[in-house]
């Protein structure tokens, strides 16, 4: 259970992986905001920008999705933490979209001074962006549902249980949107190169 | 799809794995969403609270946490507020609002980084309350000084986050006046913070073994072996 407390420390049952809808046993573990930042900051905010959010506003967005979902006091089984993340951070860009109507429908812009920092060396730096700004390009083409499910199951290699649980959907749906997600991916990839696209 | 399609495919799921935030996102994303945080329980607080007084407070410490997030008070000024708010000697008029946001007094900082009541044995480690027992009103004991406290740490955090490690150590140290604190956690584990952002890992680490040795079931002292251990958090942003 994930509950604000005085110090801001999380309550996480120490229990293994629950399935969806099980309930958790509680043997509570004091685990701090700090520790859960550090732990998944990282894959929400490579799954915003993979979402369509701007270099220029993810950080924002991924502060809030961990305010949203910290700040609810809501039941979080343990090691479901980035599922529960991750739909707040799918809500979050579905209502970003419905405000602005343009995230999830464009593809996200490539910052070179955004992401040097979290590339290897630097003659691999050039290669890599331009892989990023392909892969971008291509996940720009799919619907939101599927960009979603393509990006959590291929790029953050969450299971099937816990994409059902981020995208509240039953896990054979989730199976055969993988399935569809990835044979879009590879037709729009084509698509891309076709046109010129390296 | 053909062998040179898949090749690319696997390639550019590489790169999307490869991708990440900048160090200094990951600096400043713990602060951040404990600057959220700290505004949404403290409303939530002031909301239970009600009354005049509480209006009050709220007038003066709420507004600029919701208007300035990287202003903000971070993890320590939410839970102090939700002190304030339930203590009923501070919402009296014997205090004035505008006391939680009194500057901190300057004084000419020591020759160590370290000062001594972070490194004190943690005993006015506050054990953290759960969710109800802070809407219940956890606030026993009036704590006078506890406005300084928050007043001094945020302006430490805002320094911090501002890429100002010294002038954050600095306000950590003139925190060290006040007697009979309560923060000192987490006044400790902002001192670790600003050495980290200073380079200072050794004396971090030395920080961080002295308060465990006092506290080692804390979450502060969860928190201290990790900022210690992680690399990635204890680097020093590559751009300011």
């Amino acid at each position: 259970m994930i509950a604000l407390s005085k110090k801001f420390a999380v309550d996480l049952a120490a229990e293994s992986r629950a399935k969806p809808g099980e309930q958790s046993v509680t043997t509570p573990v004091r685990t701090s905001v700090d520790e859960l930042v550090a732990r998944e900051y990282a894959a929400v905010w490579r799954f915003l920008r993979r979402l369509g959010v701007p270099t220029t506003e993810v950080d924002d967005a991924a502060q809030r999705v961990f305010a949203r979902v910290l700040g609810q006091g809501g039941r979080i089984q343990a090691g479901s933490e980035r599922a529960y993340l991750m739909r707040a951070a799918f809500r979050a860009a579905l209502e970003q979209q419905r405000a602005k109507q343009r995230w999830l429908s464009r593809e996200a812009a490539i910052d070179v001074d955004e992401t040097s920092s979290s590339l290897p060396a630097p003659d691999q730096t050039l290669a890599q962006l331009e892989d990023l700004r392909l892969l971008d390009r291509a996940l720009a083409q799919l619907p939101p549902d599927l960009r979603a499910v393509f990006t959590l199951s291929e790029l953050e290699e969450l299971t099937f249980s816990e994409i059902a649980l981020a995208l509240e959907l039953p896990r054979g749906t989730v199976a055969s949107r993988v399935r569809r997600a990835k044979e879009r991916f590879t037709q729009a990839v084509r698509r891309l190169k076709s046109k010129g696209m390296r | 799809m053909t062998f040179d399609e898949d090749v690319l495919v696997a390639r550019l799921v590489r790169a999307g794995q490869a991708d990440g935030p900048p160090a200094r996102s990951l600096q400043t994303a713990p602060v951040a969403v404990a600057a959220l945080l700290s505004s949404t329980a403290a409303h939530a607080a002031l909301a239970q609270a009600g009354g005049a007084a509480a209006a009050q407070v709220g007038k003066a410490v709420l507004s600029p946490l919701v208007l300035l997030k990287w202003v903000a008070v971070g993890t320590v000024a939410g839970s102090s507020l939700m002190a304030l708010v339930h203590a009923p000697e501070l919402l009296t008029p014997k205090v004035p609002p505008k006391a939680a946001y009194a500057p901190p007094p300057k004084v000419v900082p020591p020759a160590r980084a370290t000062g001594p009541l972070e490194t004190a044995p943690p005993t006015a480690v506050v054990e953290p309350a759960s969710s109800s027992s802070v809407a219940a009103g956890v606030a026993s004991t009036p704590r006078p000084d506890v406005a300084r406290e928050v007043s001094a740490l945020d302006a430490a955090r805002h320094a911090l986050v501002a890429g100002d490690a010294t002038e954050a150590l600095r306000l950590l140290t003139s925190l060290e006046r006040i007697p009979k604190r309560a923060l000192v956690p987490e006044a400790t584990v902002l001192r670790a913070r600003a050495l980290l952002a200073q380079g200072n890992a050794a004396q971090a680490r030395e920080l961080s073994e002295r308060f465990c040795s006092g506290a080692p079931s804390s979450p502060q002292c969860a928190v201290l072996r990790t900022l210690v251990a992680n690399s990635v958090i204890q680097a020093p942003p590559s751009r300011l």
